[in-house]
């Protein structure tokens, strides 16, 4: 059974105005474009492209159709033609014919008639790319960034080139992390529209519409402390929200959501923990970081500690929770920010900070070059409890 | 000097991406060909002059925009058009664009053969005319279609690629070959009523003839007399721009400043020239796809004292040098370097010391 913050109810859906009216405004300037939404991990990526597509759906010019390659539902939408939507499981490279048969019936494509069906997805395609452009299609499609790089090549070779052979088209994308590998000059050059975090107001009045429609369990008295707790992120807003544990285990509960629902289904329970452990300490370090920037902080004198913080890197990449940009590895701001309230407020920040000055001095002695750099290594403005 | 195999798994590559300084053979072109601001308009409705050195990306950019358009699946049908010879004979280069067209109007008939049995007789009759212009003849290409398994077989032998990634060759193929070598052909045709033949029977919006392989020229004529070599297709950039037919010049700079070439109304011209961000950006996005978007920098395999790797290298190139060609050499000298050194990591020792055996590749 889905989670209920994997469920979409536009009842609950709050602010994100000025990208709607971004949204708009790029549709009305221009005649085709590509726009990709990026956020941090619970940023609300997937409520707010499922928003948009139901606000495009009621626009009679517009063909907008959606697809969700993880598993969400949305029963508002369940009559709806122009959608790709599964609660069970994730989207697969398999599903994409199935895929370009209903976008080619939505958008009224013509498509050449041919006896093997192996062929049937190469026409869809070029039905797609020679589409007579009497309305204006919009494509949306969740989580692309995140998705197996298999699957990502074969919605853009069959899905999104065609389309952009098109006059008139737009393709709005959302993604976490790194942006992926394209071969397309639009997707490669495509609008990179950031979702920050919501301001605090507005993580009250999710609360409070949550409190309305009979979904939270919480005391109004709590909300502040949910308000503070969840740094603007709404997934953590919703999980504290939601569970009934005291807030600050009900906040370990939303930071092991936050990791936890995103590491490859071939990690073991076991290997979970500790990479939750390790994400907290990486959490504190303050500058992008290398991974011999951190293995002996992370790992101690253990001789394996290469090979184990290449993994545990690899893991994060995998789920899109770390990016190497500028000059290192960042872990999401999302995760950064409530694991540092976490840690502080349970008084186990004191043990890493330790590790990590150890570490941070004998980087500088070793390479006095960069001194300065390796200085700035511990948290700025951090006091523990 | 080869690096060992091993070395792509110590720096975390899955292939090497400083292999291939011949663009026509890196399958990961499309990934990561940085495209310079100036000739970003290549890949617009327009003809284009499109002016480097050797080594300066000329080829590598004419692929990424054949690329591009077989990717539209010929809605924008591209003709990679590169002379044989430097003939003078005349019709010398409208003759040879037709035998480009009727490679990739058969290209594009092996990528869509359902399309062939739908099209009116009088258009199965005019491709058949098209087809005879075929290199090896139509016979032997259409042998080609019956006993090949693959498409990839076809692009290798004619050396274009197709418009479709269809599993493999099967009875449609078979029963194409069949209609084409049963079918009449229509008297011979003139170049624009190919044209419009492609536009007709295909769908094809625009067509995009790129022209490529002129270096050779330079190097035993004058630059004038490449101008006049290709003066022909000069004369019909208006004509053919009405009806949507655009030519696209990779020509060598020597003649990048003529005024036949820089003043018509007709042909955007644009030198394809680096600076040390750009080519600090090629060696990026090459890292990025090699390492399948783990890091964007050398400098995540770097000690932690080295810093900008990507600009140093290419601090270190000499003007005249600032190319990527030259580039990549000195990525491949600075790998080696590192993996002779047998650590894991690039020192500031590699980085600084690659001079003398970047000087002993080039």
């Amino acid at each position: 059974m889905l989670q209920p913050y994997k469920i979409f109810n536009s009842a609950e859906f709050i602010d994100r105005d000025s990208e709607f009216e971004r949204v708009g405004a790029f549709q009305k300037e221009k005649s085709r474009g590509v726009i990709i939404f990026e956020g941090e991990r619970g940023s609300g990526k997937t409520t707010f492209l499922f928003e948009l597509y139901r606000r495009l759906h009621e626009q009679h010019e517009l063909r907008p159709f959606l697809i969700s390659l993880f598993p969400h539902s949305a029963p508002e939408f369940a009559s709806n033609k122009n959608i790709w939507l599964n609660s069970e499981r994730q989207f697969q490279k398999s599903d994409v014919p199935d895929v370009l048969n209903h976008l080619a019936h939505y958008l009224e494509v013509e498509v050449i008639e041919t006896d093997d069906r192996d062929f049937q997805k190469d026409y869809f395609a070029r039905g797609l790319a020679y589409r007579a452009s009497k309305t204006i299609p919009i494509l949306l499609v969740d989580a692309i960034y995140e998705c197996p790089d298999e699957t990502r090549l074969e919605i853009e070779k069959y899905i999104l080139v065609p389309l952009l052979a098109s006059e008139r088209v737009f393709i709005i994308l959302s993604g976490r992390g790194k942006y992926p590998i394209w071969s397309r000059p639009e997707l490669q050059n495509a609008e990179i529209w950031k979702l920050e975090p919501l301001e605090r107001a507005f993580i009250r009045e999710q609360l409070v519409k949550l409190k309305e429609l009979g979904k939270l369990q919480r005391d109004l008295s709590e909300f502040d402390a949910i308000v503070e707790l969840s740094s603007g992120n709404p997934l953590i807003a919703r999980v504290l929200a939601d569970s009934k544990k005291p807030l600050l285990d009900g906040l370990s509960e939303a930071i092991d959501v936050m990791i936890k629902d995103v590491l490859p289904s071939w990690i073991s329970d076991e290997e979970k923990l500790e990479i939750r452990s390790q994400v907290e300490k990486l959490a504190l370090v303050d500058i992008p970081f290398r991974n011999i920037d951190v293995e002996e902080y992370l790992y101690g004198n253990d001789p394996e500690r290469r090979r184990k913080t290449d993994r545990v890197f690899n893991i994060l990449k995998a789920s899109h929770l770390m990016v190497y940009e500028g000059k290192g590895h960042h872990l999401n701001q999302s995760l950064v920010d409530p694991i540092r309230k976490w840690l502080k407020l349970q008084g186990r920040a004191d043990k890493y900070l330790e590790q990590l000055r150890a570490v941070s001095l004998r980087l500088q002695k070793e390479y006095p070059t960069v001194k300065g750099w390796y200085e700035r290594m511990l948290p700025h403005n951090f006091t523990t409890a | 000097m080869e690096p060992p195999a091993t070395w792509l798994s110590v720096f975390g590559f899955t292939f090497d991406p400083f292999e291939h300084l011949d663009s026509t053979k890196d399958a990961h072109l499309q990934e990561y060909l940085v495209i310079p601001p100036a000739v970003q308009n290549t890949l617009l409705d327009q003809s284009v002059a499109v002016f480097a050195q050797p080594g300066g990306g000329k080829s590598a950019l004419r692929i990424y925009t054949a690329n591009f358009y077989k990717d539209s699946r010929g809605v924008r049908f591209p003709v990679t058009y590169v002379p044989e010879d430097y003939s003078t004979q005349s019709n010398f280069h409208f003759n040879g664009i037709k035998r480009s067209l009727a490679r990739a109007a058969f290209m594009y008939l092996a990528s869509y053969p359902d399309l062939f049995f739908d099209l009116s007789s009088e258009y199965k009759k005019q491709l058949k005319g098209l087809l005879l212009d075929l290199p090896f003849g139509l016979d032997f290409n259409l042998s080609l279609l019956t006993e090949s398994r693959f498409l990839s077989d076809l692009e290798a032998v004619l050396g274009t690629s197709a418009f479709s990634s269809l599993p493999a060759l099967d009875r449609a193929h078979h029963q194409l070959a069949r209609e084409l070598a049963k079918e009449s052909p229509s008297k011979s045709l003139a170049l624009e009523d190919c044209f419009a033949l492609l536009k007709d029977a295909f769908g094809a919006k625009s067509i995009h003839i790129l022209i490529d392989g002129l270096d050779g020229f330079i190097e035993t004529q004058s630059p004038e007399s490449l101008l006049a070599w290709i003066e022909p297709l000069l004369n019909v950039l208006e004509n053919w721009q009405n009806k949507n037919i655009y030519l696209k010049f990779f020509l060598p700079l020597d003649i990048s400043d003529a005024p036949a070439l820089t003043n018509s109304r007709y042909l955007r011209a644009a030198s394809l020239t680096w600076d040390d961000h750009l080519l600090a950006e090629v060696v990026r996005r090459r890292v990025f796809v090699a390492s399948r978007g783990a890091f964007d920098s050398l400098d995540a395999i770097s000690a932690p004292d080295v810093r900008s790797v990507e600009l140093t290298l290419a601090h270190q190139l000499g003007e005249k040098d600032k190319l990527p060609r030259q580039m990549i050499i000195k990525c491949r000298n600075l790998l080696a370097k590192a993996v002779k050194s047998k650590k894991e990591w690039i020192t500031s020792e590699d980085l600084f010391d690659g001079e003398s055996l970047y000087a002993a590749a080039i």
